[in-house]
């Protein structure tokens, strides 16, 4: 991230540019519109301008990334062909408990206020596995942290249309301790395990894709053709239901490696876990969040046509701060 | 006061690129809360205005003096009322009062012993004395009841004019033609301006009941002068603004700037559980895709001693984007109101087309309204619509033109053509 007056690199969550001293944080009540200049107290509370009726955006979401140890980040991309970024994460070492807390979500686009969904249940089941103390065991941790991210998301107000459907998100969630990582979640957003001593997906898609051949109805290659493919079964929302129990794994961490999580607007380029391993592991020298940056940066060279997410966190570079 | 409002919108907010136009229905439903009476302050004026001209003489006017009687009878205690009678010049036959029992039976009195039928049809004269009647109670609800038999004399058009001016906000107006003598257009005139509705009797023996049902509907409303405000951005065009349901009303070209970009638009006096939609197409500055704008915030205002009160608002909203499944979605209420409004105007334009002879014309215009009221669920409509074709496929509005239509079914239609369904549930 660049300082918007000197061009200077700063951290995200700095307030001040540390070159320039130049306030970092977007204030829109002091700024006036950016379409028309009508004066600040134009803008109302959502950021709509009453003289010229665009909207000064509260906050910009297009690009985040947080690099919160050397070997654990992430970064969030609207892509390049969405006009905003509906995907959110979240993540958290809690230093006390040695635990790393990693969440992905994807705001499902035919539902309402979509970039919401995936923020307040990201961060909702992020707060929600901090509380929790350690215990309990892990997966009923992030059962409650998935239950407390589907209650946010239902309580996002909407106004209801007949054309979409409510607010809704994918989510996967992960919790690693010692050498246990433990994931949870819904829809088609992945975790994988990436190792030159040999790469998974640790998830399994609820996808219409997925269930076809998972039941033998198609083979793989006949459902990818469908305009149904990439239909999730699962989901976070308040027309989930009992759909809305999330799959549960447990993986033990057998090594040095990379525990990566992500949106389907990386992995519809990268879709194996072996693809996958040949681009992280040719850049396992850098940050996490280096590594993250990269893999955004491969999947919108390849199109961008979504949002694409990817948290990581490396088990090979450096032991975190004791 | 005790009617709650509630607005929501329905739209397709997602524009393609370079697309200014914005389409939205917005429903407003007004619930008065149980057992609370008397929410409006300033009670209610219910004026009777009746034609008294010689063509009304005999049975008619026989049957409007009964069903004035019964209307009379039928008013609440604590509301107001008067009578004005009209020929080539009105006279007010009972000035405003409360319809105490003893006033109730004085006004029944004059009814049955001073109304003859004679003299013309000057219709300004009459709203001109019922004019100075309603000024007597500027803060009740003020709603009238005009009813008729013939044709405005055509040497008052001008004065019409001038007098529905003055007539338009103070209050509204319901006609009614007895028999066919009347004309449609004219009478459509009058309650358009005044925000009521037209409607044919087509004989005597109904007057009472049309009478009783007019009473009801006017004693219903607990809430007068309620404006629909609507504020747009700069450099935006409202290209219209019209009530759909339960009935069309073209509001465009009746809004009052209050100050810049914000208009009112007249919708007259609300009851206690009643719901109507409105339509709005607005005209935009184009935005870039990614880019939000509201295009319109919608609201209802009404005013009791000079203090505007706000009681329901609803945001139109654009976001232009280059994802086609999104923009090229046509909310389903836009596009059955779009068709509501085809329907009227095919009605229209068909019977238009009936009168002058142009019988392929009148076929395609009633088949096309035909197959939009099968369509849209429009029973009432397409009931009127059999009275005038025979509907040989009304899948694909295939009609045949009746050889000869009864003059009533024919007035009938061309007055209730602007009367909306709303979407089925089903769909």
């Amino acid at each position: 991230m660049e300082c918007p007056k000197c061009g200077s690199v700063v951290q995200v969550g700095d307030r001040f540019c540390e070159e320039c001293g130049a306030a970092l944080t977007v204030d829109n009540t002091k700024a006036g519109c950016i379409k028309c200049g009508a004066a600040p107290v134009a803008i109302d509370a959502e950021g709509y301008c009453s003289e010229c009726g665009f909207r000064n955006k509260p906050r910009d979401n297009d690009h985040i990334e947080v690099a919160c140890l050397p070997n654990f980040g992430g970064v969030s991309d609207k892509g390049l062909r969405h006009h905003r970024n509906e995907d959110y994460f979240a993540l958290h070492y809690v230093e006390d408990r040695n635990t790393y807390i990693l969440v992905v979500c994807d705001g499902v686009s035919s539902s309402l206020e979509p970039d919401k969904a995936s923020k307040v249940a990201a961060e909702s089941a992020c707060m929600a596995l901090l509380v929790e103390r350690g215990d309990i065991k892990p997966e009923s941790a992030l059962k409650i942290a998935i239950a407390a991210a589907l209650e946010s998301v239902c309580a996002i107000p909407y106004t209801s249309s007949a054309d979409a459907d409510p607010p809704s998100t994918t989510i996967v969630a992960a919790v690693v301790q010692d050498r246990t990582a433990t994931i949870g979640w819904l829809g088609d957003s992945r975790a994988y395990w990436i190792s030159p001593d040999g790469s998974r997906q640790l998830t399994r898609d609820d996808s219409w894709l997925e269930e076809m051949v998972a039941s033998g109805k198609m083979t793989e290659a006949e459902a990818i053709k469908s305009s149904n493919a990439h239909a999730i079964t699962r989901w976070l929302g308040a027309d989930a239901g009992e759909n809305a129990e999330p799959t549960i794994v447990s993986f033990d961490i057998p090594g040095a490696g990379y525990l990566l999580l992500c949106s389907d607007g990386l992995w519809n380029y990268a879709p194996s876990s072996e693809e996958l391993a040949n681009l992280v592991l040719q850049m396992s020298d850098v940050d996490a969040v280096t590594v993250s940056r990269r893999l955004v940066e491969f999947a919108r060279s390849h199109g961008g046509h979504d949002n694409i997410t990817v948290i990581l966190l490396s088990t090979v570079a450096r032991t975190p701060p004791s | 006061m005790s009617t709650q409002f509630k607005a929501e919108v329905f739209q397709n907010q997602y524009l393609p690129q370079g697309a200014k136009e914005v389409h939205a229905i917005m429903t407003v439903t007004a619930e008065g809360s149980e057992g609370v009476a008397g929410t409006h302050t300033g009670g209610s004026l219910f004026g009777v205005i009746c034609d008294t001209s010689g063509s009304m003489g005999g049975q008619k006017i026989y049957a409007a003096k009964e069903a004035m009687v019964k209307v009379v009878n039928l008013l609440p205690d604590d509301c107001a009322f008067f009578i004005v009678t009209g020929s080539s010049s009105a006279r007010v036959i009972f000035p405003v009062s409360i319809a105490t029992p003893q006033n109730k039976e004085r006004a029944c009195g004059v009814i049955k012993a001073g109304l003859d039928a004679h003299g013309g049809t000057v219709i300004s004269t009459w709203l001109t004395e019922a004019l100075q009647q309603f000024n007597k109670m500027a803060g009740a609800v003020r709603q009238a009841l005009l009813l008729t038999d013939g044709q405005n004399d055509v040497s008052d058009e001008q004065q019409l004019n001038t007098v529905l001016q003055a007539c338009e906000g103070v209050f509204q107006c319901d006609c009614r033609g007895v028999g066919t003598d009347w004309r449609v257009k004219q009478l459509q005139q009058i309650s358009h301006k005044l925000l009521g509705t037209t409607d044919i009797i087509p004989n005597a023996s109904m007057i009472e009941a049309d009478f009783r049902a007019i009473l009801e509907k006017a004693m219903s409303k607990s809430i007068s002068d309620v404006a629909l405000r609507l504020w747009t951005p700069q450099s935006a065009r409202v290209l219209f603004c019209k009530q759909v349901s339960p009935d069309i009303v073209e509001l465009t070209h009746r809004g009052k700037l209050v100050k810049p970009q914000v208009n009112d638009y007249p919708t007259g006096a609300w009851g206690k559980s009643e719901s109507r939609d409105f339509h709005f197409c607005i005209e935009v500055q184009p935005g870039n895709v990614g880019d939000e704008m509201l295009a319109g915030r919608a609201s209802l205002i009404y005013t009791v001693n000079g203090v505007e009160t706000k009681v329901a608002e609803a945001r139109i909203l654009v976001t232009w984007t280059d994802d086609d499944a999104k923009s090229t979605k046509i909310d389903k209420r836009v596009a059955h109101y779009t068709g509501q409004a085809e329907l009227a105007q095919n009605i229209q334009e068909g019977l238009e087309a009936r009168a002058q002879g142009n019988i392929e014309v009148a076929t395609a215009k009633l088949g096309k309204a035909v197959k939009i009221a099968h369509n849209s669920g429009n029973e009432s409509t397409a009931k009127l619509l059999r009275t005038v074709v025979d509907i040989v496929d009304a899948e694909t509005g295939t009609v045949r033109i009746k050889k000869s239509v009864a003059k009533e079914d024919e007035m009938a239609l061309e007055s209730r053509s602007t009367k909306t369904s709303r979407i089925p549930k089903s769909s």
